[in-house]
């Protein structure tokens, strides 16, 4: 019972892709696909028939201009199948035309075969057998199949049969053989062509719907990103702006004046995660964009330098920024991403620093360029050096610094966008050195 | 609103009424007279009526975004055309996209300080 169940269900599975999948699935690509194969053929098909019209003339001089007359029909149907040129909404009728053409070549070979040798000519049995195959490999579904083949034998017996009614059994027997034979050898082997067919165009379909789901679900998350950049930075800014306004107020105390600092230390602090899970997910997405264009990297140690010691504040008199820079008057890459991850790595040094210093050098080697960010901070312990990088994760350190864990996740997705990599050495109680090696020329984006 | 014989600095123009009058209080401080348009909509007609030198103008805002206030102020052709600087919570690199396209004399990020934003607003009046 079950065997037979199971039967019945491929045969209702086979019956649903051979019958529906064709049409259903068939995606744009494919049709374009459809229309040049069918065009190949088209340009193939004219050097054949001239090829076999020179056979024609040595086969059979005597029937040689009705053979031509056949050629250059099929000729003809080649033509027009070019001529009606490469558009998609032509399909249907250059299908049909083929499919018409292809019956009329049928029964024009059938006719020839009467008119020659009757069922004993296995010249033109043999052309009869060939178009058969190749109209019923070239269908699309099962019933176009088997009404091609079923015209070429009952066209080739019944014009056979009229012209020749005196045929020989032998002779008859033969070519019924052969033409039903090869018509069911197509059959048989057009149905597994098909069906290979429609499995490749229902897989395509799926992945052509997947693809499009994707793409929508990618469209959903940059609206989502612009709105919730837009709903949290504006009051955000709001709040950043107004305690501003309120610590440049004279008649503020000092009480309050810390206050304000707080709430603005917080704000800033706020501001900086909204715009890193932002920065994360458009990576994640690829729909982070890369400015390519050649700066100064001194210049720009020097900003983060300046940078660093405003994020020190209270700190700066315990910890000593040093700048050390190579002679490298240019590179080419984006300046505001390569900012970026000099800025969080000097972030994490600010944090992570009570005293000593931290050191922004630019250095130049044989493996090329490199930014380093050192500190004589707290260290990072080997297990804890790949788990950093990794998003939303944190050492127990960095808990207690506070922050959600993804600086260093995206310097490392940022640095695959720019072709570079970060390399770490730390010991801890002694201190981190980053060390974040680029192109000198990232070249265009990718 | 102040009476129209007044000279305008600023307008700005912004649906987020919090927002907008901090710049307009930032403004204050640092001696520029400014108003507030709440909204795209009236926009044009009070520019054209108030003659700013610079506007502010935000670019988020509902059924017509900031680009498309400027379109149309680039439409109408008006004589003494003001200054406009983009000001929203938009990426720095998507802003200054947005305005290298739309002609705008310039951009600004909403989280910038007042510092920044007196300092960009007085620069575009030298240049007007």
């Amino acid at each position: 019972m079950e065997e037979g169940e199971r039967l019945r269900a491929s045969l209702r599975e086979l019956r649903a892709l051979l019958l529906d999948a064709p049409d259903a699935a068939l995606g744009a690509t494919l049709e374009t696909a459809e229309i040049q194969r069918m065009r190949l053929q088209a340009w193939l098909g004219g050097p054949v028939y001239l090829g076999f019209a020179a056979l024609d003339a040595v086969m059979y001089p005597e029937r040689f201009v009705e053979f031509l007359a056949m050629r250059s029909l099929l000729g003809v149907a080649c033509i027009a199948v070019l001529s009606l040129g490469r558009d998609r909404s032509r399909l249907r009728a250059i299908r049909l035309f083929v499919h018409l053409s292809s019956l009329g070549a049928i029964g024009v070979l059938s006719l020839m075969c009467a008119l020659t040798e009757g069922f004993a000519s296995p010249y033109v049995t043999g052309h009869l057998l060939v178009m058969t195959a190749v109209v019923a490999f070239d269908s699309q579904r099962p019933r176009e199949m088997a009404t091609f083949l079923l015209f070429a034998v009952a066209s080739f017996a019944g014009l056979n049969f009229a012209l020749h009614p005196d045929a020989s059994t032998e002779d008859v027997t033969a070519g019924m053989f052969f033409t039903a034979g090869g018509a069911l050898i197509s059959f048989g082997t057009g149905l597994m062509i098909q069906l290979q067919r429609a499995r490749l165009y229902k897989a395509t379909a799926e992945l052509a719907q997947r693809n499009d789901d994707l793409r929508r679900a990618s469209e959903h998350q940059g609206e989502f990103l612009r709105t919730v950049s837009h709903e949290l930075r504006t009051p955000l800014a709001t709040i950043a702006g107004y305690a501003e306004l309120l610590a440049a107020d004279q008649g503020v105390s000092d009480a309050s004046k810390k206050h304000i600092e707080r709430i603005d230390r917080s704000t800033e602090g706020l501001l900086r995660i909204i715009n890193d899970i932002l920065d994360l997910s458009k990576i994640e997405a690829g729909r982070l964009e890369l400015v390519i264009e050649p700066f100064d990297p001194r210049e720009l140690v020097e900003e983060i330098a300046e940078e660093t010691r405003v994020m020190l504040g209270r700190k700066s008199d315990a910890v000593e920024v040093r700048v050390c820079v190579a002679p490298i008057e240019s590179m080419r890459s984006d300046r505001v991403r390569v900012r970026q991850v000099l800025l969080n790595l000097a972030h994490n040094a600010t944090k992570f620093t009570r005293e000593g210093h931290i050191e922004l050098a630019l250095e130049h080697d044989a493996r090329g360029l490199a930014f380093v960010v050192a500190d004589t901070g707290l260290g990072i312990a080997p297990d804890d050096r790949d788990a950093i990088f990794r998003a939303f994760t944190q050492t127990r350190a960095g808990v207690d610094a506070g922050g959600t864990g993804l600086g260093l996740s995206i310097v490392r997705r940022l640095l695959q966008l720019l072709e570079g990599e970060v390399e770490l050495e730390s010991e801890v109680g002694v201190g981190t050195k980053f060390r974040v090696r680029l192109p000198l020329d990232r070249g265009a984006q990718t | 609103m102040s009476d129209d014989n007044d000279p305008v600095d600023v307008l700005i123009v912004d649906d987020d009424e919090a927002y907008a009058d901090l710049t307009r209080e930032r403004m204050a401080l640092a001696g520029l007279r400014a108003e507030v348009q709440l909204g795209p909509f009236g926009a044009v007609n009070t520019i054209r009526r108030l003659r700013p030198r610079v506007v502010l103008l935000d670019v988020n805002m509902p059924a017509i975004r900031g680009e498309q206030v400027l379109d149309l102020l680039h439409a109408r052709a008006l004589e003494d055309s003001p200054r406009v600087i983009f000001l929203s919570s938009m990426d720095g690199r998507s802003l200054a996209k947005l305005a290298k396209q739309h002609g705008a004399h310039g951009w600004l990020s909403k989280s910038a300080t007042r510092v920044q934003i007196v300092s960009a607003v007085r620069q575009a009046i030298d240049a007007s």
